[in-house]
């Protein structure tokens, strides 16, 4: 007889979860203001070696960025912020951080997006396409192209994609295609290993038949776990790629921000990718805690 | 032919020779604001020059001040006041009429302390603040103190309209703020009032309007360059600037060294963390000459430059021509002299390692700021020329914030390689660089009192010269202070980059200069030719 | 995970052999190839992995012999600034003049030994973390994975910042080079202890752990004989990913003065030089050292058979 969890167990749960989540989100929030505000470099300013400044400007100057730097005031203010949608305003570009991500946000959420799924597609379509065909020199260059790849600093695939005029997109699914590859193809190999899948094949039964009943649901979990973790990894190389590419995202926003320590900025993106990354996680464990039959 | 046709005909090929068209070229960041009174980048000054109407304008190419808006001027004998007669029917870019009052307009909200207008603390001068007279469309200046160098000071100055509905937006120069994409693009199109014409009275500017695109990448911008998207390109980095030699021969321009320097420098303030005996190293002029006698500067501008550079005497370009001391004897590289400096100062060379008097082996660490390619290898070949010495020079880059903080506020460094942009022509934009009690007098910054009999003098000299009114006397007093920094080497200047830019075929009637903005400079007078110009991305 | 290994069984007795149906056969010699030490795998496999431990033995030979025969890396010859190579130069010269050979076996030494210790390290760490979170289950699972959330989420650039500004300016190379890869290992781990984690998990609710149970075994040999042989691919597939990861991070920690300083060379600061396509064009030679990475780390996957296909 199947056991059935209750509505209120379910509805703690699940209170439980978010309550959780919103902690990690804002402990993440706190460690970030304070790794901004206490990294050096943070009370100065460039004008600082402007020498037509005179004094009293640089006290200003300086005054202002002290004000910038109260971590408790900042907070204060962001919390009560978010609730009316007003996430503050850049110290380095003076501009509401709201327009900001309005802006940028949806050319990084396309090379966000677009990238992480050519890279599986590609990935997980060139790990099945050698399960299937099984031809060791196939494999053999397989393995010599994801390792070439893997080596290539993003910056210098970026460089190269721009060279031959292709998008940033491209470049994030390239830097991510070597390592969806290789796991997935460990993954692949190490299933087929697994006593019944060996019966199978001892059996008679077809590849396909194998990967789609057998192979593919053991490995489901651990995939789910990468694709989470390729989210974490895309993030982080889209800064280098936008910054190369020119792209006006939220990559490049980042980079410009840590340049300029623009506190606000950075709080509101780190924000932004706790989220994400805990979503990613969630669908994840979702899936590896579902019922299993 | 018959005449009444010629006559058209020979218009419209003046037309045509004048197209006008669209002039694009990138800039390599977003601009930090727009407001034309708190430029303080390079991209908000180049939009700037090109949006704003300025009382008096220094010509880049002959380095001399001609009128502008201000039809003429004149300048009291003892400094402190300045009159201009303003030019008559001059409107703003949306018609608003330009009036002596809008100067004094300017000027007041340039001395706003809420603006934070870097500009303004040249102007802030005495204990109270100017006054104004306007009288028969003429309007004199009146300061608590002498100010020096007003031509350069009003040079940047642009007039905001005290009565346009537009606030700021309405401007006197030749091109107005159409759209600003940020990350993307800053477009500008022709004023219509703008009031220049040219010889044969044709309204200025010819080019219909200016594209701005943001664009980081110097490679792809290069790329724009040669497929046609954009028409010039101003700082190029030498090795491409070589490669496009050889590729558009005809489109590259080296106008000689620029107004930039390379320099270095050792910490030689007394409340920096460091031990005694490398503050005593520091203090001595004998080891700061040393190290400069033992650094290679052609081999710099050969290797790092490609050439394309000049060893630096002092904080003055030779491109500065009237403020350049051609008497400064030029730096040589002379290792036996360099020895002989620090076996003088107590300091001996033992197994290729240089120790002090003390017995301390000589090693300090140069800091400078990371993705600057140019200056790190600088830097790694000044590592290399000091081991020659025997001095053992540790490299450390950091990004830029890290390094001004250790260079203005905690002081946490021994030496520090960098660069001098945006200088200008006159040396008194230097005076908080060379003034013993600045902030910016940065080997020893801040002091109480001038710690050394040099700098002593340096002050005095600095001081003269901002209260002088004769120009040659004042170039008397500052090639006195060139020539002291360059026998105490406070400053080692290492190098004079040259100013490379590469333009385009159809860009007509461009006179690259070393002074910024090195290819627009002329702006109104520029055009494109050709027809149904790609609009490229 | 083979059943009949969990219940202790011998497959070599003809007997048995008699007794065993032929589909049975087949797997039970499948599962011995994979089981046999090396001296008895496939002949194939068998000279791919002498020819990598070879590859991986030539550089480590040659960047350590460079110490006496290519030992400088940092003198500017500025006469021959990116000459092509010649005899006194094989590898042709930089920028600055320096020979490029020595400089690449030089930074060969010196990125792949930190590098592997840190990847390595960095394993360590996500298998214990994910083994843990896998194993645990429950509460301890979700913590731990908010834990992994935490450490990939927070700007960890300002922490790089924060320890190079409390470093002396002096600090010694190596003891630069050694906190950099040492960082990098404490924070590299976040990614590969996702996948371990999901794998572990799979490991617990699989039919051939539940199998081995219900044949008496118990407690940490169902873990250490059962369960983390099935962590060995993976965790090999991870080490090969994070040893270039950790090159190509230590050459950007350069920007924030930390990692190699000048004039030593790096594996990392040798592949940025990729960054310019102009200067690859011109000069193919610098991809000399892509070309060396590939090596070693095909060469490494080879030998710790994480390239094995089994038939």
């Amino acid at each position: 007889m199947a056991h059935r969890t209750s509505p209120v167990v379910l509805l703690r749960r699940f209170l439980l979860n978010v309550i959780l989540r919103l902690s990690a989100i804002a402990l993440v929030a706190c460690l970030a203001m304070i790794l901004v505000r206490y990294a050096p470099g943070f009370e100065t300013d460039d004008r600082d070696l402007d020498p037509a400044l005179g004094a009293a400007t640089r006290n200003a100057i300086h005054q202002q960025r002290l004000a910038e730097g109260s971590l408790t005031e900042y907070a204060r203010k962001l919390a009560s912020g978010i609730l009316h949608g007003d996430l503050g305003v850049s110290v380095a570009l003076g501009t509401p951080i709201r327009d900001l991500i309005a802006q940028r946000g949806p050319a990084t959420l396309r090379i966000l997006l677009t990238g992480i799924a050519l890279a599986w597609i590609g990935g997980l379509a060139w790990s099945l396409g050698l399960a299937i065909c099984r031809v060791p020199s196939l494999a053999g260059l397989s393995v010599l192209a994801s390792a070439f790849l893997l080596c290539l600093p993003t910056a210098a695939v970026a460089a190269l994609m721009l060279n031959v005029d292709w998008p940033a997109q491209m470049v994030l699914a390239l830097v991510l295609l070597p390592k969806v590859f290789q796991v997935t193809r460990g993954l692949i190999t190490q299933a087929f290993e697994h006593a019944e899948v060996l019966a199978g094949r001892a059996r008679g039964l077809r590849t396909t038949r194998l990967l789609g009943f057998y192979v593919l649901p053991r490995i489901a979990g651990p995939m789910l776990a990468w694709l989470a973790a390729t989210v974490g990894l895309a993030v982080g190389a889209v800064v280098p790629i936008e910054v190369i590419c020119d792209v006006p995202g939220l990559g490049q926003l980042a980079w410009k921000a840590a340049l300029a320590r623009d506190l606000p900025v950075l709080v509101v993106l780190t924000l932004l990718v706790a989220t994400l990354i805990q979503f990613s996680s969630s669908a994840s464990l979702l899936y590896q805690r579902g019922p299993r039959s | 032919m018959r005449k009444s046709t010629l006559i058209p005909a020979a218009l419209l090929t003046a037309a045509m020779l004048h197209a006008g068209g669209e002039l694009r070229f990138c800039v390599r960041g977003e601009p930090r604001n727009l407001h034309p009174l708190t430029a303080v980048d390079d991209i908000s000054d180049t939009v700037r020059y090109l949006t704003g109407g300025v009382l008096i304008r220094i010509n880049r190419a002959t380095q001399k001040a001609g009128p502008e808006l201000a039809a003429s001027w004149s300048v009291s004998r003892d400094n402190r006041s300045v009159s201009f007669r303003i030019r008559p029917g001059i409107k703003f870019s949306d018609g608003t009429p330009f009036a002596p009052d809008d100067v004094e307009y300017t000027f007041r909200q340039l001395l706003d302390p809420k603006l934070q207008a870097p500009l303004a603390d040249s102007f802030r001068v005495g204990s109270s603040e100017p006054t104004f007279e306007i009288r028969n469309g003429a309007i004199k200046i009146t300061f608590a103190a002498p100010v020096a160098d007003f031509v350069s000071l009003f040079d940047q100055l642009p007039i905001i309209s005290a009565h346009s509905k537009l606030g700021v937006k309405a401007v006197l120069g030749p091109f107005m703020i159409k759209e600003y994409r940020p990350g993307v693009e800053l477009l500008l199109v022709r004023n219509p009032n703008y009031w220049k014409t040219d010889v044969q009275g044709r309204h200025l500017p010819y080019l219909d309007s200016v594209r701005l695109p943001i664009q980081q990448n110097r490679e792809t911008e290069l790329a724009r360059f040669r497929r046609g998207d954009v028409h010039l390109i101003d700082t190029i980095d030498p090795a491409i600037f070589d490669e496009l030699a050889r590729q558009m021969p005809d489109a590259v321009r080296d106008s000689g060294p620029s107004l930039d320097s390379e320099m270095m420098w050792v910490n030689q303030s007394a409340s920096a963390p460091l031990p005694a005996y490398k503050k005593q190293w520091f203090r001595s002029r004998a080891f700061r000459v040393a190290l400069s006698d033992a650094i290679r500067r052609s081999d710099i501008c050969r290797v790092v430059y490609r050439g394309h550079a000049r060893p630096a005497y002092g904080p003055v370009s030779p491109s500065n021509t009237f403020w350049f001391d051609q008497k400064l004897k030029a730096p040589e590289f002379n290792l036996a002299l360099s020895i002989q400096e620090l076996a003088g100062a107590g300091f001996a060379l033992h197994d290729k390692t240089l120790y002090d008097a003390a017995g301390h082996p000589v090693e300090f660490s140069l800091i400078t700021n990371s993705g600057n390619q140019s200056r790190e290898k600088i830097a790694a070949m000044l590592q290399q020329d000091l081991s020659a010495i025997g001095i053992k020079l540790n490299l450390v880059t950091l990004d830029f914030k890290s390094l001004i903080e250790r260079i203005t506020s905690s002081y946490n460094y021994e030496a520090c390689l960098l660069g001098l942009r945006r200088v200008e022509l006159d040396p008194n934009s230097q005076m908080n660089v060379w003034l013993s009690s600045a902030p910016n007098h940065q080997f020893n910054p801040s002091q109480k009192t001038p710690e050394t009999p040099w700098e002593a003098e340096i002050d005095r000299l600095m001081r003269k010269q901002a209260s002088e009114t004769d120009r040659n006397r004042r170039k008397a007093d500052f090639d006195r202070v060139q020539e002291i920094a360059a026998g105490q080497q406070p400053f080692i200047y290492l190098v004079n980059p040259h100013s490379l830019s590469a333009v385009s075929g159809v860009l007509k009637n461009t006179s690259p200069t070393p002074l910024p903005p090195q290819l627009v400079w002329n702006v109104e007078y520029l055009s494109v030719q050709g027809t149904a110009l790609a609009r490229g991305f | 995970m083979s059943p009949l290994r969990a219940c202790g069984r011998s497959l070599s007795s003809g007997q048995e052999q008699a007794k065993t149906p032929a589909p049975q056969r087949r797997i039970n010699r499948l599962q011995a190839l994979w089981s046999r030490p090396l001296a008895c795998v496939d002949f194939r496999h068998r000279r791919l992995r002498i020819t990598a431990i070879a590859v991986l033995l030539l550089f480590a030979g040659l960047s350590i012999g460079a110490m006496w025969f290519a030992p400088d890396y940092a003198t500017q010859n500025r006469d021959c600034i990116q000459q092509n190579p010649s005899w006194k130069y094989p590898l042709g010269t930089d920028e600055l003049g320096r020979d490029n050979l020595s400089r690449l076996l030089s930074g060969l030494r010196l990125s792949l030994l930190l590098s592997t210790l840190a990847a390595a390290c960095a394993c360590a760490l996500a298998l214990l973390f994910g083994a843990v979170s896998g194993l645990a289950g429950g509460f301890v699972e979700t913590i731990l994975l908010h834990s992994i959330n935490l450490v990939e989420s927070v700007p960890w650039l300002f922490l790089f910042l924060t320890v190079r500004a409390l470093l002396p300016l002096n600090v010694s190379p190596s003891a630069s080079i050694w906190l950099t890869f040492a960082l990098l290992a404490a924070l590299g781990w976040t990614h590969a202890a996702r996948v371990l984690q999901a794998s572990v998990r799979e490991i617990r609710h699989s039919e051939a752990l539940v199998y081995a149970r219900a044949c008496g075994i118990a407690g940490w040999r169902l873990w250490v004989y059962q369960a983390l042989p099935g962590l060995r691919r993976v965790s090999l597939t991870q080490f090969t990913i994070l040893i270039p990861t950790f090159i190509l991070a230590e050459a950007g920690l350069g920007l924030l003065g930390l990692g190699v300083s000048e004039p030593l060379p790096s594996l990392g600061n040798l592949l940025r030089q990729l960054e310019k396509p102009e200067l690859v064009h011109a000069h193919p030679l610098v991809l000399t050292p892509l070309l060396v990475l590939l090596l070693v780390i095909l060469s490494l996957r080879t030998v710790s058979g994480d390239l094995e296909v089994t038939a």
